[in-house]
C-alpha cells in the first residue's frame, strides 16, 4: 500500500508537469490553432493510459505465467537482455556499448542524471523518462501526419492504433526509441515547413538517441534538396531505411527485434491512412483489433518465454 | 497597491484583521490552557516560552544574536537560510531583543502579506472570490506558524510581490523580490518558474507584435527581462555563504543530512511512502505530521488540476507544482503541512470556487483544523 502509494503520487507528479507544459505551448502559441493543442492534450491522455494498460497487463502476464511481481518491477518482468543492460548501466554506471547495442549513451546519461542527483530511484527514473518518450512521441506524430494529411483522414483512429501495433509496448518501456522516433518526427515535420536548420537539429538529436536516426537525417536532407518531394516518396525513403535497419539489426543483433518494429510505425500507419481514404483496403476497425492481439501476443510470448526476440 | 484613500483603508482593515486572527488564536488557545489547567504562567510568559523554544524559533534567535558558526556546537545552523535572521539582526538595534525583533517582523510580514496577496487575486478574481482567497490563507489549519518566529511570513510576503510585479511586467522588482524569496527559503528559487513563464509569454506576445511592424525579432524583447535571473543568485547568494563560512559551497547539505534533521532529497515517490510507513509507526504523529503531509500533497495536486480546469493562471499553477515538487522532495519530512502553506495559489483557487455550499465546508473543517492545531501547537505538541 505505501509503495502503491508513493508512486501514485509520483505519476500524478509527472502528469501535472506534462499537464503544465502543454499549458505553456498554448500559451506561447507555437501552435496558432487551440484546436490542436486540446486534441494533443486528449492525445496525451490517451497514450498515458494506453501505456500504463500495457505495462499492468504486461505484470498481470507475468504473474499468470512465471511468477509474483509487482507492476512497476520492470527489471522483473521486462527482463530482456537490452532493458537489462539499459537499466545496469543506468543505474551501475556501467557503460552501453554501441557496438552491441547501437543505442548511444545519451538516454542512459540522461536518466542516470536524473536518476542520481533527484530521484535515486534508477528504475523509477528509467520508466519516468522512457514514458515522457512515448508522450513525445505521440505529440510530435501528430505533429508530423497532420502536415501530412489533407484533413479528410481519420488521424484520430490512426493515432490509437499506433499505439497498438505490434510491439508498441516497447515504446513505454525504457529505451531511447521513443525519444528517437519523437525527434525523427519533429525533424520530418519541420522538413516540410521548410525549416531546414531546425530539421536537420531534430534528425541530429534522433541520432543521438538511437543509430537508426539516421534514417530521419537521410530523409530530411533528401527534403532539403528536394522540397517538392511526394509523400509516396518520402515513404518509400523510409521504408526502404526501416528495411536497412532491419537487416543491419539483424547483422550485427543490436536491438530486439519487436522493438525494431517501432521503426516502422510512422510509415505503416500512413499506408493505412491511405488504404482508408481511397478505400483500397480494410478500414482501421478491423486493422486495429488485429493489430492489439498481435501487440498482446507478442507482449505475453516476451514476458513469459522471455526469449530475446 | 496604495494609491488611493479607499486602498489605504482596505490595506488597514486587512492588516489589522490579520494579526488579530493569530493573536486572537493565541489568546483563546492560553485561556483554555488555563481552565485545562496546563499552564499557571501568564500570558506573555506563556506565550515568551512557547514561542522561543518551538521549531526552528531559537535557532533563529540564536542566528540573529551570534549569526552562523564556522565551528562547534552550533555550526549546523548554515541550513537555515540567511534573509529572516538578517532582518532579525537589523530589528535588534531597534529593539535590543531578538525574540521580539523576530515577532515584529512577522507579524509586519503577515499582515502584508495578507494584503498584497489580495491585490494579486483580485487581478483575476472578483473582490468576494480575492476576499475569500485571504480568509482561507488565514484560516490554513497550520498557519499558527505566520505570527510565531519563523520565515514564513516573510516568505509568503516575498512570494506575492514577485507574483505583484510579475503581472505588472516590472521583471527588475521581481528579481530583486525573487532573490530575497531565494535568500529566505529553499523554496524561493522556484518562483523562477512564473517569472520565466511570464516573461516567455510576454516575450512571445512581443515578437508576434514586432513581426506585424516588420522589426527584427531580437530589437522586439523586453532588456528587462534578463532581471528574472537575479532569482537563482538568491540561492548562489546563501551557496556564497556557505562558503564564506565553512569554505565549501554546499557545506549545507552534510549537516541536513546529519542529526536531527536528516534531510537529503529522494523522489517524491520514496518519500510519501516513507510518511505512510512513519505513519502506520508513529500512530501519535501520524494525524499531526504524516498523514497530513500525504493528505496536503494530493489534495493539492487534484486542486492545481482544478485550477487549470477553471482557466486559472497558468504560471501560478506552474509555481504551486514546482513548489510542491520541490517541499515534497525533502526526505524525512516532518514540517510538510508548514511548508505547503507558502504554496499561495491554493489559495486562489480555493477563492475560485462558484458554490458557495462547498466553500462553506471547506472553510468550515480549514477553520476548525486551524483550532485543533493551533491548540496542539500551543500545548507543545510535535507541530512543526
Amino acid at each position: 500500500m505505501a509503495a502503491w502509494i508513493g508512486q501514485m503520487g509520483g505519476f500524478l507528479m509527472i502528469a501535472l508537469i506534462v499537464t503544465l507544459a502543454f499549458y505553456f505551448i498554448n500559451d506561447l502559441r507555437i501552435i496558432n490553432n487551440s484546436e490542436i493543442l486540446l486534441i494533443q492534450g486528449k492525445n496525451a491522455i490517451f497514450v498515458a493510459v494506453i501505456g500504463m494498460v500495457q505495462l499492468l497487463m504486461g505484470a498481470l502476464m507475468f504473474n499468470y505465467g512465471r511468477g509474483a511481481a509487482s507492476a512497476l518491477d520492470l527489471r522483473t518482468i521486462w527482463n530482456t537482455e537490452r532493458l537489462s543492460a539499459l537499466m545496469s548501466a543506468c543505474s551501475d554506471g556501467e557503460g552501453i556499448l554501441f557496438s552491441e547495442t547501437g543505442m548511444s549513451p545519451v538516454f542512459p546519461w540522461i536518466s542516470s542524471f536524473f536518476g542520481k542527483h533527484l530521484m535515486e530511484q534508477y528504475d523509477a527514473t528509467l520508466l519516468y523518462v522512457g514514458f515522457l518518450g512515448a508522450l513525445f512521441f505521440g505529440w510530435a506524430l501528430y505533429l508530423y501526419w497532420r502536415e501530412c494529411s489533407s484533413g479528410k483522414n481519420k488521424l484520430s483512429e490512426a493515432f490509437l492504433a499506433v499505439f497498438f501495433l505490434p510491439g508498441a509496448f516497447y515504446l513505454f518501456l525504457p529505451c531511447g526509441i521513443s525519444w528517437m522516433l519523437a525527434f525523427g518526427m519533429l525533424a520530418l515535420y519541420f522538413a516540410r515547413k521548410g525549416n531546414k536548420i531546425t530539421s536537420i537539429a531534430f534528425a541530429v538529436l534522433a541520432c543521438f538517441f538511437h543509430i537508426f536516426g539516421i534514417i530521419y537525417l537521410i530523409a530530411s536532407l533528401v527534403r532539403m534538396v528536394k522540397r517538392e518531394l511526394v509523400n509516396w516518396a518520402e515513404n518509400a525513403i523510409l521504408l526502404f531505411g526501416f528495411c536497412l535497419c532491419f537487416f543491419l539489426n539483424w547483422q550485427y543483433g543490436w536491438s530486439e527485434n519487436w522493438e525494431m518494429l517501432c521503426l516502422a510505425y510512422p510509415v505503416m500507419m500512413k499506408l493505412f491512412l491511405w488504404l482508408e481514404k481511397d478505400k483500397q483496403g480494410l478500414p482501421l476497425q478491423f486493422i486495429l483489433p488485429i493489430m492489439g492481439f498481435l501487440n498482446g501476443y507478442l507482449m505475453f510470448y516476451t514476458i513469459t518465454v522471455n526469449v530475446i526476440m | 497597491m496604495w494609491k488611493s484613500k479607499k486602498e489605504w483603508k482596505v490595506f488597514g482593515v486587512i492588516f489589522l484583521l490579520a494579526i488579530a486572527s493569530r493573536w486572537i488564536m493565541y489568546y483563546l488557545g492560553f485561556q483554555i490552557m488555563v481552565m485545562l489547567d496546563q499552564t499557571a504562567d501568564s500570558f506573555t510568559t506563556f506565550f515568551y516560552n512557547r514561542f522561543s523554544n518551538c521549531g526552528d524559533s531559537g535557532w533563529y534567535m540564536k542566528l540573529s544574536e551570534e549569526w552562523y558558526a564556522s565551528s562547534g556546537e552550533h555550526v549546523n545552523l548554515i541550513c537555515f537560510y540567511p534573509l529572516y535572521p538578517l532582518l532579525m539582526k537589523i530589528v535588534n538595534f531597534v529593539t535590543g531583543n531578538s525574540f521580539a525583533s523576530g515577532l515584529i517582523i512577522s507579524n509586519i510580514c503577515f499582515g502584508l502579506a495578507s494584503y498584497v496577496m489580495y491585490c494579486v487575486a483580485k487581478m483575476d478574481l472578483k473582490k468576494e472570490q480575492a476576499r475569500d482567497s485571504i480568509v482561507a490563507f488565514w484560516l490554513y489549519p497550520f498557519g499558527v506558524f505566520l505570527g510565531g518566529i519563523f520565515t514564513e511570513s516573510l516568505f509568503v510576503l516575498l512570494v506575492v510581490l514577485c507574483f505583484y510585479f510579475i503581472r505588472k511586467k516590472k521583471f527588475l522588482l521581481v528579481g530583486i523580490f525573487g532573490m530575497l524569496a531565494a535568500v529566505s527559503r529553499s523554496q524561493g528559487i522556484v518562483l523562477l518558474v512564473p517569472a520565466l513563464y511570464e516573461l516567455a509569454v510576454c516575450c512571445g506576445e512581443l515578437i508576434r507584435e514586432g513581426k506585424k511592424e516588420g522589426k527584427v525579432w531580437w530589437k522586439t524583447l523586453p532588456t528587462s527581462g534578463i532581471f528574472v535571473f537575479l532569482i537563482p543568485c538568491g540561492t548562489g547568494l546563501y551557496l556564497l555563504l556557505n562558503y564564506v563560512i565553512l569554505g565549501d559551497w554546499t557545506a549545507f547539505i552534510e549537516y541536513q543530512a546529519a542529526e536531527p534533521w536528516y534531510n537529503t532529497s529522494h523522489w517524491i515517490s520514496s518519500n510519501l511512502e516513507q510518511h505512510f510507513n512513519n505513519a502506520i509507526a508513529y500512530g501519535g504523529l501520524a494525524y499531526i505530521i504524516y498523514w497530513v503531509q500525504i493528505a496536503l500533497y494530493f489534495l493539492a495536486i487534484v486542486a492545481i488540476f482544478y485550477g487549470l480546469k477553471k482557466k486559472m493562471r497558468p504560471s501560478y499553477m506552474g509555481y504551486a507544482g514546482a513548489y510542491l515538487f520541490v517541499s515534497f522532495l525533502h526526505g524525512w519530512l516532518i514540517s510538510g503541512p508548514r511548508y505547503v502553506m507558502g504554496c499561495i495559489p491554493l489559495y486562489f483557487i480555493y477563492g475560485r470556487i462558484e458554490n458557495k455550499y462547498v466553500k462553506m465546508v471547506i472553510l468550515s473543517i480549514m477553520s476548525t483544523l486551524y483550532f485543533y492545531y493551533s491548540f496542539l501547537f500551543l500545548q507543545g505538541q510535535a507541530i512543526m
